[in-house]
């Protein structure tokens, strides 16, 4: 019979080796900078683009699409075309998907820093490159699912289904979360409003971990794992199992990140029921990917690849342990918004992703080189560096987090909050964050020791562009319909995406419809008005200035938070919130009740140097509102972009809206002046700059269900006979 | 106020339940399939990322 001779395509596996590294130390090295301002507020301070809430942005992203995705690319493009037994099915997609990646991710980290953002947690880029990695992702899918139609094997293993399943749910998650009206070419806002928009930004946001971080990371362990132990994976009918019911399940678990919150409670109790569920599928897919080494675990002890295999696989199960019991509602009451999520994540992160990609990393490149690995001392004091640089991070974060829970918490005996001054919390867990700091260094200094040893490894080789291999084409495509189903599925891969669409649309539209049937374009609560002109400009710099990372705008029904914040955050309240700003950590306190709490000149003393209000403060001064002046051109698109996703300005309103925004930011100027800030520092307080827009969006936070005040009173607009500034209420629903 | 929440998710609260009927009825139906065929069904392809190219069967 004939056999075909054909030859896989090294050049992208490399291609994304490099960028995997290259993007991975830049974003470890942007998390350290963060981190190092939290201890230090002022460490590369005063300069807008390097401030706290833009880089946090970037760390994430960076860690999550650059790293984590070019080591997603590197590993499938390395693993599919040998499991199908067929090269890539276009070089020039490969290509394409590889520059075009590298260009949304220099986009991201040119657009964050800018303030450019959506301000959604890993969907914070702006419209113009969600378009992009729609472009890129559909490219990556065709050249994937075109490779796998003309593949010589006839089996699907268990490997590319994983990819499949990222595949398509990575896409649809993506494409539904980034709905969004554009205003400008920079700047656009969800058609989702308030309860809406949380719900489907953290179906997106977990899922994002279920299906970027985990799906595909588990096809990568389903390959190397049987590769580097040389023997088959431990259970094949565990593998088909556990892929049904982790995306299946999976899906679902997005409320879980909502507990306590304005969303409904069903929705909630669902996420909590379904993240419980997860526990079964991700234990068994763990055990399945240890119990592959039975009999080899002395091979443990010698070969780095198996070594960061085995902490990788064990972190995952560590940490989807976790995640389900951070489900629980009252763990989640101490855990959420605490630093015990940011630990939980980068168990995960360092390594689960980070240790499997290194795993791989040191699996191809000998390989791709045609040579052994440089040295195995250097991965051996790699997997420590990056081992214990994990520990070092994790466990400080859980001891800090759980005891400025426990701070938050505390009543004295006579029923007063007992640390009331939010500040005492923090001070109590700087040392952690200094410990922190101290763990990813290590990491870092870990994952150099690896680039210098995956560089001597190349060095010494010669690199095999064009790897040959034979294979017999599949003769018969028709043969095995006799088979039983699962096993017939595996060789038909279009009516398997087919089916992985519908297991993981299943919970997506039934979780998300109901709360899409919420009209929350109708005020809930009357006396819940849309923004000023003037307060939706400081609502766009509290955006663009990334306060949503450190700050929440949700009070959860505690008395604890109530004592703290006031009033309990309703559903109603947040109807024109396009995006919604409930934040997911409280690094600083809540701020949805912070309208009308301090006078405007303590917050303009407070955004220029905060320890001036609040000594001890790590929050970084934001000095350049004094001095940039607020976008006043942009205005009236951004008022006809939010009429169009269902905020009631007044048709014609948007030329309006920038003479009332001026007199709102006269009143409020004539204000700080008579109250004797006609200056600060030398700096004159003027109407146009950002440090008055951002006031009045501070002040207007939380007090709409306090009373029936009507925000655009006394603005120009409300003096004009038409309709004003916002649409006449036809129904009273 | 939470009228139209409320409003919103009248009988909602057979959808979950259906569609866990819907992924147990699933699940069961895999694990009997599974334990029918046996491990010996799956054990050629389970070889397939090893290199071991005869014991691939193509049809």
């Amino acid at each position: 019979m004939a056999v075909d001779t054909f030859y896989y395509d090294n050049n992208i596996v490399k291609k994304f080796g490099i960028a995997t590294v290259f993007w991975g130390i830049i974003g470890f090295l942007v998390g350290l900078t963060v981190a190092l301002k939290l201890i230090y507020p002022d460490f590369l301070g005063f300069i807008p683009e390097l401030s706290y809430g833009r880089l946090r942005p970037l760390h994430t992203n960076a860690v999550i699409f650059a790293f984590a995705g070019n080591a997603i690319f590197y590993g499938v493009y390395y693993s599919l075309p040998r499991l199908c037994k067929a090269e890539m099915w276009s070089e020039k997609l490969s290509k394409i998907n590889f520059w075009g990646w590298q260009a949304i991710i220099l986009s991201a980290v040119i657009t964050l820093p800018l303030g450019y953002t959506t301000s959604k947690e890993y969907a914070e880029l702006e419209w113009p490159i969600d378009v992009a990695i729609t472009v890129i992702w559909v490219i990556f899918g065709i050249n994937m699912m075109m490779t796998i139609w003309k593949r010589r094997e006839k089996h699907l293993y268990v490997a590319i289904w994983f990819y499949i399943a990222t595949f398509v749910t990575v896409a649809v998650l993506h494409i539904v979360n980034s709905v969004e009206v554009p205003a400008t070419l920079l700047k656009s806002y969800p058609v989702y409003a308030g309860v809406q928009d949380a719900l489907v930004q953290w179906w997106y946001g977990h899922n994002a971990v279920a299906f970027f971080l985990t799906t595909p990371f588990l096809g990568i362990m389903y390959y190397f794992i049987p590769k580097a132990a040389n023997r088959p994976i431990f259970s094949y009918r565990l593998s088909i199992v556990h892929f049904w019911s982790l995306i299946f399940l999976y899906i679902w678990a997005g409320p879980h990140h909502l507990l306590y919150t304005a969303l409904p409670g069903w929705a909630q109790a669902l996420g909590t029921v379904f993240s419980l569920m997860l526990i079964a599928p991700s234990w068994g897919g763990m055990l399945n990917g240890l119990l592959t080494l039975r009999g080899a675990w002395d091979r443990v002890r010698e070969d780095p690849v198996l070594k960061f295999l085995v902490v990788g696989i064990t972190a995952y199960g560590m940490a989807t342990f976790e995640g389900p019991m951070l489900s629980i509602a009252n763990v989640n009451a101490v855990a959420h918004y605490s630093d015990y999520i940011i630990g939980h994540v980068h168990l995960g992160a360092l390594l689960w992703n980070g240790g499997l990609t290194f795993a791989m990393l040191y699996y191809i490149t000998p390989r791709i080189y045609k040579t052994d690995l440089y040295s195995i001392k250097l991965a051996n004091v790699h997997f420590w560096f990056a081992t214990m640089g994990a520990v070092f991070y994790v466990i400080p974060m859980y001891w800090g987090g759980i005891t400025q829970s426990l701070m938050w918490k505390e009543f004295t005996s006579e029923g007063l909050l007992a640390y009331p001054n939010f500040l005492e919390t923090v001070q109590q867990i700087i040392p952690m964050y200094a410990l922190r700091a101290l763990g990813g260094t290590l990491f870092i200094i870990g994952a150099c020791v690896a680039i210098y040893n995956l560089y001597r490894t190349a060095k010494s080789g010669q690199f095999l562009a064009a790897e040959e291999d034979q294979a017999q084409p599949i003769v018969d495509p028709a043969a095995g319909s006799d088979e039983k189903w699962h096993r017939r599925l595996e060789s038909r891969p279009v009516q398997f995406t087919a089916l992985t669409l519908v297991v993981i649309l299943i919970g997506g539209i039934i979780e998300y419809v109901p709360t899409a049937l919420v009209d929350s374009n109708i005020p809930t609560i009357s006396s819940v008005k849309p923004y000023t002109p003037l307060e939706l400009e400081g609502r766009d710099i509290y955006i663009a200035e990334g306060c949503n990372n450190c700050h929440s705008q949700m009070i959860r029904p505690f008395r604890s938070e109530t004592e703290r914040y006031g009033e309990y955050s309703k559903a109603g309240e947040f109807v024109y919130d396009h995006p919604f700003l409930w934040g997911s950590k409280r690094t600083g306190p809540d701020l949805h009740r912070s309208g009308g709490k301090y006078p405007d000149s303590w917050h303009l003393r407070h955004m220029y140097d905060p320890t001036s209000t609040s000594p001890g403060s790590i929050m970084p001064a934001y000095p350049w509102m004094l001095t940039q002046d607020m976008d006043m051109e942009t205005i009236d698109e951004r008022i006809s972009a939010l009429r169009a996703v269902g905020v009631p300005y007044a048709e014609g309103y948007e030329d309006q809206a920038l003479e009332d925004m001026m007199a709102q930011a006269e009143e409020i100027t004539r204000g700080l002046h008579e109250a004797g800030f006609k200056e600060v520092d030398g700096i004159e307080i003027t109407s146009e700059k950002q440090i008055i827009a951002i006031i009045a969006y501070l002040q207007r936070l939380g007090i709409d269900i306090k009373g029936n005040n009507d925000p655009f009173e006394g603005l120009p607009s409300s003096k004009d006979l038409g309709t004003g500034a916002l649409q006449q209420q036809t129904s009273n629903r | 106020m939470y009228k139209e929440v409320l409003r919103s998710i009248e009988g909602i609260g057979i959808f979950p339940s259906i569609s866990l009927v819907l992924f147990l009825g699933f699940f069961t139906g895999l694990i009997i399939y599974l334990v029918k065929k046996g491990k010996s069904h799956f054990e050629d392809v389970s070889r397939l990322p090893l290199e071991s190219d005869d014991s691939i069967d193509n049809h």
